[in-house]
């Protein structure tokens, strides 16, 4: 296992082969695709339906077994790890997906804590606090008591961010996150997540088809036919 | 109600997203409330009946103070009893310990209503009015004039249709009555209580209980009652009396008596089994409720949870929040049927004329079975949170 003091790169995958199924139905999404990241930085990975952009964050987030090649995700090594490691690693990890995936029947603030719960270290008021303050900072404190149901689908997604980066994670993984929103609120949320990755210093993986916020990358990788390209 | 706010303070995070998930959704909360409550009610009032069918059913036995009961082998019930010779119980005084024996007979007749005219069965027990192994209310001021022939004392429980005895009784002190064709005299009452097999008791002598029954060999006893001395041992003189009567007769000590009269109304007759079935039906009603309801919480959120399990929660805390959502459930749906029941028991007591008490235990075996019943639906429903990937969050 490579040492949890090696935080230059947030992510290295080298060589990523994956594949679905067996013998006759075995289908190659990842054909030896590499990258890395680093903290601090903003990189945008684009590529069109079927090019492996799911199957790669999903190894990179820690949610499914590396097979071939070589990946490090935060410091850890994943592949081959129990599962154990991949929540360790998860847990440094800030997921925003297309869909809020908020729970209905929490307030923004309440899903928000959601994240801080895993955390024994924060105290109840501590979770609150943080909890409020990023909220703050996305620009909604004063909606924290919302319902998810009371918020546009632009708030919404911006709660899904607070959560995901309330307990300051070294790495964000972003599926898709303006899919769902309006081109002016898209481009709000881009900015937010952004802002938000620069002042926290963590890294930022961000899948997206939309054009308009390529300008926020510090790089922008394409993935075709399961390989990753400069 | 705890609200979700005040809940926090007290209850473990699993615990409180649990009750804040159900509260969220009032009606279906409320729904499922109602689910447990009415199978709680359904479990109470089963559990009722069939406890007052015992209990009703062995009013006589738990009454009777005797220590060992002579009985026919074929006889079934205090109902469906088979005379056995009246020398077989004389025998039993030959074994050292036994104090003294007395005879019941029973049997059934119709009396007829004196305001109506109507017919309806009441059971009648042939007693020695001397004999003391029967404290019924009423019957210690009575014994003397139930001595004389063609008396009759009257047991005040009985149900109304039998005629307003008392009152009759207040009026006249004693008035005529035909029972079984004859015609005797009303002189008094005592407190027995009704059955399922029999809506009135009526106490008379050994010979008027002959007269009435023609027909019965007096040579026969129906039931015999021995009472030993203090101290005795009752195991060793059962055996004792056991070794020296035909096997067709059964020695039985007061509780195995007890005992043997339910074991009739459970196992020989439909209504032990009818009473089972409606609780089993009651819990079965309650769970496909209850797991509905938290099948549906999962199914409706199985996106946030897999997204949650991808943050770094695992299939444990999601089953935590399932059960106690199942626990909330036994204490939200049992109270209420709790107090529901409490108040039909008073109603039903007044209906059917038998005593309905809403014990300890009946109340800790119902909130066992609902809780097993809540537990049962939880565990079954948790089989979908493995459908919450967190690899699927990426799709």
């Amino acid at each position: 296992m490579i040492s949890p003091d090696k935080q230059t790169y947030l992510i290295e995958a080298d060589s990523l082969f994956y594949q679905y199924g067996d013998k006759d139905l075995a289908q190659l999404v990842l054909k030896g695709a590499t990258l890395d990241l680093r903290s601090g930085e903003f990189v945008i990975l684009a590529g069109p339906s079927g090019s492996g952009k799911s199957t790669l964050l999903s190894l990179i987030g820690a949610l499914r077994q590396c097979q071939e090649g070589n990946l490090s995700i935060v410091g850890y090594d994943v592949k081959g790890a129990n599962e154990e490691i991949m929540r360790t690693v998860r847990k440094n990890i800030g997921y925003v997906f297309q869909q809020h995936n908020l729970l209905g029947f929490l307030t923004a603030v309440q899903n928000v804590e959601m994240t801080l719960q895993m955390f024994p270290e924060y105290s109840r008021e501590m979770r609150r606090d943080l909890s409020a303050e990023i909220l703050e900072k996305v620009g909604l404190g004063r909606h924290l008591d919302y319902f998810p149901s009371q918020l546009s689908v632009g708030q919404k997604q911006r709660v899904a961010i607070a959560r995901s980066l309330v307990h300051r994670p070294k790495l964000i993984l972003a599926d898709e996150p303006t899919a769902s929103l309006d081109s002016k609120t898209g481009i709000q949320v881009t900015e937010i997540l952004h802002d938000m990755v620069k002042t926290l210093g963590c890294g930022a993986l961000v899948v997206t088809h939309d054009n308009r916020i390529f300008s926020y990358a510090d790089r922008i990788l394409h993935i075709e036919d399961g390989v990753v390209k400069i | 109600m705890i609200s979700p706010n005040r809940a926090h303070k007290l209850f473990p995070f699993a615990f409180l997203l649990a009750w804040r998930q159900l509260w969220h959704d009032k009606v279906r909360f409320l729904t499922a409330i109602c689910g447990v409550s009415f199978a709680c009610l359904l479990v109470f009032m089963q559990i009722g009946f069939k406890n007052a069918l015992f209990e009703s059913a062995t009013l006589l036995q738990r009454t009777m103070t005797g220590d060992l009961y002579l009985q026919h082998t074929q006889s079934e019930a205090l109902w469906r009893l088979v005379s056995f010779p009246r020398q077989n119980l004389y025998r039993a005084l030959s074994v050292d310990g036994v104090e003294n024996l007395t005879s019941l007979y029973v049997s059934q007749a119709p009396w007829k209503n004196p305001e109506t005219g109507v017919n309806r069965t009441a059971l009648i027990l042939g007693i020695d009015p001397q004999s003391n192994v029967y404290p019924l209310p009423g019957l210690d001021s009575q014994r003397n004039i139930l001595r004389m022939r063609d008396t009759v004392l009257f047991d005040e429980r009985s149900r109304p249709e039998f005629g307003k005895v008392v009152d009759l009784l207040k009026a006249h002190k004693e008035f005529p009555v035909e029972i079984g064709g004859h015609r005797l005299d009303v002189v008094g009452t005592f407190q027995m209580g009704i059955t399922f097999s029999a809506d009135g008791n009526l106490l008379v002598n050994d010979t008027t209980f002959f007269k009435i029954f023609p027909m019965k060999s007096q040579a026969g006893v129906d039931i015999g009652i021995i009472s030993l001395k203090p101290g005795a041992d009752i195991q060793k003189i059962k055996t004792e009396i056991r070794n020296i009567l035909p096997d067709d007769i059964e020695v039985l000590t007061r509780s195995e008596y007890i005992e043997s009269e339910k074991a009739y109304w459970n196992n020989l007759t439909p209504i032990g089994y009818i009473f089972n079935f409606g609780v089993i039906m009651g819990l079965f009603v309650g769970l496909v409720i209850v797991y509905q309801v938290l099948f549906n919480d999962i199914a409706n959120h199985l996106h946030e949870y897999a997204t949650l399990k991808a943050m770094g929660y695992n299939n444990g805390y999601f089953v935590r929040v399932v059960m106690s959502a199942a626990f909330i459930l036994v204490i939200s749906g049992f109270i209420p049927g709790w107090f529901i029941s409490a108040s039909l028991y008073k109603i039903v007591e007044k209906s059917i004329f038998i005593e309905m008490n809403l014990t300890f235990f009946k109340v800790a075996t119902t909130f066992s079975l609902i809780a097993m019943m809540c537990f049962i639906s939880a565990f079954l429903a948790v089989r979908k949170l493995k459908s919450a990937s967190p690899v699927d969050v990426f799709q």
